[in-house]
């Protein structure tokens, strides 16, 4: 089920709400937690209840594994058992297709590809899970119901996109009896935070999607300045989708008592790539550091080997977002620069800010490139025409400027192929404002006081979004 | 807590109060004309592209659905209503492909309704169909299509924003046919060069109408035909004369296309009427604006009025001729003389 849609808004959401307070309020604290788990398992068979089995049985095995690494003394074998298992399951799903293409593109072989359909939140819950395991390895977890268990990787606001919740920070907060009760404060709060999302959702990431698609997808030829408009489209697609459904995500818990980890922190205000990691997708970022960064040895191991662990660990970031090559030279380039940027620390020199800014907006803009294209003929086709090598197409007013009309300047609609938009210019200035001049939502949910500009903001946010769900856009994270 | 409280109650309040207020205003106001076609301005119910405007009125009731090109956007359903008496919607696509507009009557019989189907020679030019903004648009509207929105309907952005200038509209006192109306009033004025170079006759040009013309399978115009049953009806626009005299001479077009109209008539249980050649409508460059590529709307309603009377002699002209397996092939075979005889 999508946020984004009538019936999660005006009807799975009120009614599991409701429903899961009045059981509390019966003190069917149990049967609230059960209903609560098959609400979320509704929520997530909605679209396709095919994988609905393989959901519950990754669960129960995982929750049995953590079991026995409490009990047994064959704690290793049974986290190795564990972290293969769960590869497994997300690499035959996931990765398999990619496999037998290479396998087939190296040796020339015909085996015929699985296409299997991805099941919805495989990367998320498999990531979650893992976390798990080898904090039952380290001694981490204490012994918990498996009703607990489930809920925390089943809960429905987090499950299909995240943030990629920890169980430290999740598991505590079901217990908690206060949490049982209504908390006018958190619905508040909740619904504040969840009519940002959706706005940025509905009215700015699905506007910016139409430019990007047409750029990316439909047309086959770009010139510089739709090249420019198609990677800033999707640019600021992306951050508003993914930032706007976690907005929702923290919105739609909090209604429940529980706060989810905050997971954007306006990224694209970033002067350097590490800030820029430190703000973006807060929560995979935790998880590579903690269960992928840190293993490898981290920085521990002298300059060399911690600038090999940092690649690694971005190339498998990218490998985790999806079974492609452009995914892996994705993470590879942030891995590059991330080890680029330390180095350029060490010579002492400070860049301006602004200079610093520029440089690591657009290193990100280009890189999103490898980021969103279906192949490498498409991520070409946009950086080509970006930097000119598919020609310039000028404004039509700029032929009065004499040093462009002498130089044989070609001038022309520039926007005839995006339906002659002309407003693209203003919507990527206002993206651009919204993402460098204002606080982001977790610091408008901080310093929020009830009043009544803040209802009729959100009632605004609320209604407009809600005329536009017709759209029905998926999140681009559902894909991962 | 209780301030948490007092706001909560006054947000929710607000929010619903608002929300069945627009929801309201738009089912009220009704710009679209899913529920009525009666008050509502000529350019909402004829002339938007849009896909969840389409789905809508699918899915409103109706009996007959106008699905064809930019020509439909001359017809008013409302006249179509007054004639037969039967609710009738318009759902054209600007420059539909021959797979949208079989996707859109395929629509309309799984609901047991009935079209009213332009069958233009452009719209069968499978050419077109290579173009990736006409694929990304028949995707578009299949997926539209594949949903039946029941609160969007009336409560979406676009209708809202309808509604407010449907009410404004209505206080400046604009009529309702206002397009209609300039559209008829519009000089006629074209060149037949301009036409040849501009319609792509002269396969001269990317992307234009009749650039290497090309007509769909017999398959697919087959089971178009197999779609329709007597209520259902076809209809051959008309063009300025000078067009067919170009379909004859370039590309084989008029041969091609005839190929198609045989296809079709014989093959459905449908009423086929056919206004192309040189008749009185189409020699008359008075009827027909935009390069002779549109007919006026006054010249679609005289169409309708031919094809719903039943009696002709009240006509004062009759243009139009109902093909049928009988009569099909000397009719090609006499339009096609006279267009040779003007060539």
């Amino acid at each position: 089920m999508l946020f984004n849609s009538y019936e999660f808004i005006l009807a799975f959401l009120p009614l599991t709400f409701s429903l899961y307070f009045y059981l509390n309020r019966l003190k069917l604290i149990q049967g609230a937690q059960v209903f609560l788990a098959l609400a979320s398992l509704f929520f997530y068979s909605w679209w396709n209840i095919e994988y609905l089995p393989l959901i519950v049985f990754s669960v129960i095995i995982n929750y049995q594994i953590s079991h026995l690494i409490n009990k047994l003394s064959i704690k290793k074998a049974l986290l190795v058992f564990g972290v293969i298992f769960n590869l497994l399951l997300l690499g035959y799903f996931k990765y398999s297709d990619f496999f037998l293409q290479n396998i087939n593109l190296a040796y020339d072989t015909k085996y015929s590809l699985l296409y299997l359909t991805l099941p919805l939140a495989i990367s998320f819950f498999t990531f979650q899970q893992i976390a798990f395991l080898v904090d039952s390895f380290r001694g981490y977890v204490k012994r918990t119901s498996f009703l607990n268990y489930f809920v925390f990787v089943t809960f429905f606001p987090q499950l299909i996109a995240g943030p990629i919740v920890h169980h430290k920070e999740m598991m505590p907060q079901f217990l908690i009896k206060k949490n049982k009760f209504f908390n006018f404060k958190n619905i508040y709060l909740g619904l504040f935070i969840f009519s940002i999302g959706l706005f940025k959702k509905t009215i700015i990431a699905d506007t910016f999607a139409i430019w990007a698609t047409n750029g990316f997808d439909i047309l086959s030829h770009l010139n510089l300045i739709e090249a420019w408009v198609t990677s800033l489209s999707y640019t600021f697609q992306l951050y508003f989708d993914f930032s706007g459904y976690t907005d929702m995500a923290l919105g739609a818990a909090l209604l429940f008592n529980i706060k989810l980890p905050k997971n954007f922190n306006s990224p694209y205000k970033s002067t350097n790539i590490r800030d820029f990691w430190k703000n973006w997708h807060l929560t995979l970022s935790r998880f590579l550091r903690d269960y992928i960064y840190i293993p490898l040895g981290g920085n521990k191991n002298g300059n060399v080997k911690m600038y090999n662990n940092l690649f690694i660990t971005f190339l498998i970031g990218g490998l985790w977002h999806g079974a492609a090559w452009t995914f892996i030279f994705w993470g590879a380039l942030h891995g590059l620069a991330i080890i680029l940027f330390r180095l350029w620390c060490k010579t002492g020199i400070v860049l301006n800010n602004v200079l610093a800014w520029f440089i690591t907006f657009n290193f990100i803009n280009i890189s999103w490139i490898f980021f969103r294209a279906e192949n490498w003929e498409d991520a070409l086709k946009v950086i080509k025409g970006m930097f000119g090598f598919s020609g310039v197409l000028f404004p039509s007013f700029l032929n009065k400027i004499p040093f462009l009309a002498n130089n044989n300047a070609i001038f022309g609609e520039v926007f005839s192929n995006f339906n002659g938009d002309t407003e693209i210019l203003l919507w990527l200035f206002g993206a651009l404002c919204l993402c460098l001049c204002f606080k982001n939502s977790n610091q408008l949910l901080i310093s929020q006081k009830p009043n009544n500009k803040a209802i009729i903001f959100i009632v605004f946010l609320l209604l407009i979004s809600l005329m536009n769900l017709d759209k029905n856009a998926d999140f681009i994270y559902f894909n991962f | 807590m209780i301030i948490y409280k007092h706001y909560l109650k006054r947000l929710l309040i607000l929010f619903f109060v608002l929300l069945v207020c627009i929801l309201c205003m738009n089912y009220l106001v009704d710009p679209y004309g899913y529920n009525v076609r009666n008050g509502k301005f000529i350019k909402n119910l004829t002339m938007f592209n849009k896909p969840h405007v389409t789905n809508a009125r699918v899915n409103s009731k109706g009996y007959y659905y106008l699905i064809g090109s930019s020509r439909m956007a001359r017809i008013n359903p409302l006249e179509i209503e007054k004639m037969t008496g039967m609710k009738t919607h318009n759902i054209k696509i600007d420059g539909a492909t021959l797979i949208e507009n079989t996707m859109l009557a395929t629509e309309v019989k799984i609901r047991d309704k009935y079209f009213i189907y332009s069958f233009d020679v452009f719209s069968s030019n499978q050419n077109r169909q290579q173009y990736e903004e006409i694929k990304n648009r028949v995707s578009i509207y299949k997926n539209e299509m594949s949903n039946n929105k029941i609160f969007g309907k009336f409560f979406n952005s676009d209708i809202t924003i309808r509604t407010l200038q449907h009410l404004i509209k209505k206080l400046k006192n604009e009529k309702l046919d206002k397009q209609h109306l300039e559209e008829n009033d519009r000089l006629s004025s074209f060149s037949l060069d301009q036409m040849s170079i501009e319609s792509g006759v002269l396969s001269n040009r990317e992307k234009a109408n009749f650039s290497n013309f090309t007509v769909y399978s017999d398959e697919l115009i087959n089971k178009l035909a197999k779609l329709g049953n007597k209520n259902d009806i076809f209809i051959i626009f008309p063009k300025y004369a000078p067009y067919y005299a170009l379909f004859s001479k370039h590309q084989d077009i008029e041969q091609k296309y005839f190929s198609a109209v045989r296809t079709l008539v014989n093959n459905t249980e449908a009423q086929v009427w056919s206004f192309y050649g040189n008749n009185v409508i189409t020699q008359n460059l008075n009827n027909f604006i935009d390069n002779g590529w549109h007919f006026k709307p006054k010249v679609g309603k005289k169409i309708f009025e031919e094809i719903f009377t039943t009696n002709h002699k009240k006509l004062d002209f009759s243009s139009g001729v109902l093909l049928t397996k009988s009569n099909l092939e000397s009719y090609l075979i006499d339009i096609s003389s006279e267009i040779e005889d003007t060539r």
